[in-house]
């Protein structure tokens, strides 16, 4: 093969690679006041949007196959250190979710906590319809909050829930058993009431829990348990109601959370955003073929009234 | 293909063939796909819906454009053939497999990026020029202005397209 092939078949070789790396690394940032969906100029990203909709779990790596309707603890983790290394000036939070566990919550604060320590990366949270118990956990990590007046919030607590079925199967003539290691093994188990002891122990894991969500609100906001503790016993807050109890720190829209963080993070002139998380536009054009079936719609809703607002389940 | 490639980059004089243009087509094709997916964030199967758009749509674009330049260059005095005129316009197309590495420099150092993105714009609208006179013995001059005036009916030509069938209707 001459010289001049080899150099010509480098050459596409090279840019095609170069085209699939630019693909794997996501679109370029939008302007804010463009419409969503509209792409820009390239450069670098001012604000790093992150998404937390639905219920924060520890799932298994998403991708384009995924079917996760909730927020993938790992997945955020990844994006928020993908948005630390490409130096954005800002992480804006966009938040509805009622809720998740408590490892994948805290996960993400302990992530999001680490950034604002070690960086000068400011962190704005934006409150959609719903952040309430692990939705607000993740929240707490904002150097700011801003809420909807009609948000809901709070929840701040954690609940492990048991329930028996055992009568249930004795009328249809079903007997369950268990063989087990150690006393415990069968714990929450729902063919039986819970035992003195086991509750001791689940009220010990709740608490701890709990303490950690405490102090975790505490490290992230300025308010000291003593104020915060009278406000965690797992009620609900509108905006409003948490701007006067100080869960949140002002009332507003998404837009004016990206105004709030492009003025902590003196950004002049409009910040360019980049939407780390989701951002797929072809999903708006092209839905996916599950959802054209009857009934989707309402399954889909159904999922989302399921999720208790509570931090563990 | 290989050697089109090179030619057509590095040589004034672009050798092509019928496997140089399917050749062009399918990697910038490709390469034009992926840019479009990662600038509206598209998945796996929007990157093969866009490459398949974008090679069967770009060859109804490819006639036309042939078409158009053809015809304006023979008014203006061009001698040569529709053929040669649909291998200059696809000979064109080959520095956009650049545009790959461009965006990827664009992320980095954006005023640099813009820059070679403008010399890049440049660089194809010279190599089409230069195909156009190649193709019909034109002179520098008569060849952009070909060109020109095909930009300039393609902008207006949807007009023509909605009122061809309006006079059509409303005239008879």
């Amino acid at each position: 093969m001459r010289l001049e092939r080899i150099f010509a078949l480098i050459l596409v070789i090279a840019c095609l690679i170069t085209a699939v790396g630019n693909w794997l690394d996501q679109s370029p940032p939008q302007r804010v006041r463009d419409n969503a969906t509209a792409p820009t100029s390239s450069g670098r990203a001012d604000i790093a949007l992150l998404e937390v909709y639905g219920s924060i779990a520890d799932n298994l790596a998403g991708g384009p196959l995924s079917n996760s309707s909730g927020t993938n603890a790992n997945d955020l983790i990844r994006k928020i250190q993908r948005a630390r290394e490409d130096n954005v000036k800002a992480i804006l939070l966009a938040i509805n979710s009622p809720g998740g566990t408590a490892a994948a919550s805290q996960a993400i604060y302990d992530e999001l906590m680490r950034v604002r320590n070690e960086t000068k990366i400011k962190i704005v949270a934006s409150l959609g319809d719903v952040a309430a118990s692990g939705g607000y956990f993740v929240a707490s990590a904002a150097h700011h909050i801003v809420a909807n007046p009609a948000s809901i919030t709070g929840s701040i607590g954690v609940i492990v829930r048991t329930q028996n079925v055992s009568s249930l199967l004795s009328k249809l003539g079903v007997e369950s058993g268990t063989i087990q290691s150690g006393e415990y093994k069968d714990i929450l188990s729902p063919f039986r009431d819970t035992k003195p002891a086991e509750e001791a122990i689940l009220q010990g894991v709740v608490q701890d829990s709990y303490q950690q969500f405490l102090n975790s609100i505490v490290a992230g906001r300025n308010i000291s348990l003593e104020q915060l503790k009278p406000l965690a016993d797992g009620r609900i807050f509108t905006g409003s109601q948490a701007l006067a109890a100080n869960l949140v720190d002002s009332l507003g829209n998404y837009h004016k959370a990206v105004d709030k963080t492009a003025e902590l993070a003196n950004i002049k002139g409009e910040p360019r955003l980049r939407n780390y998380t989701s951002g797929n536009v072809w999903e708006s054009f092209f839905p996916k073929f599950e959802s054209l079936l009857p009934g989707y719609q309402q399954i889909q809703q159904a999922r989302w009234y399921k999720i208790p607002l509570t931090l563990m389940q | 293909m290989l050697d089109s490639l090179y030619a057509t980059l590095f040589q004034s004089t672009p050798r092509f063939s019928a496997v140089a243009i399917w050749g062009a087509w399918l990697s910038v094709g490709a390469v034009l796909a992926f840019n479009a997916a990662a600038a509206l964030s598209l998945g796996s199967t929007g990157v093969l819906v866009l490459a398949i758009a974008f090679i069967l749509v770009g060859l109804i674009g490819w006639y036309w454009l042939s078409a158009s330049v053809d015809l304006l260059a023979r008014l203006l005095g061009g001698q040569g053939s529709g053929q040669s005129t649909m291998t200059a316009i696809a000979q064109s197309l080959w520095p956009l497999l650049l545009s790959a590495p461009v965006i990827t420099i664009k992320g980095w150092l954006p005023s640099l990026g813009e820059l070679l993105s403008l010399l890049l714009t440049l660089w194809i609208l010279f190599i089409l020029i230069r195909g156009i006179r190649q193709a019909h013995n034109l002179g520098w001059g008569k060849a952009v202005l070909c060109f020109v005036l095909t930009i300039a009916l393609a902008v207006v030509a949807p007009l023509g397209m909605v009122m061809w069938p309006f006079m059509l209707i409303f005239g008879t």
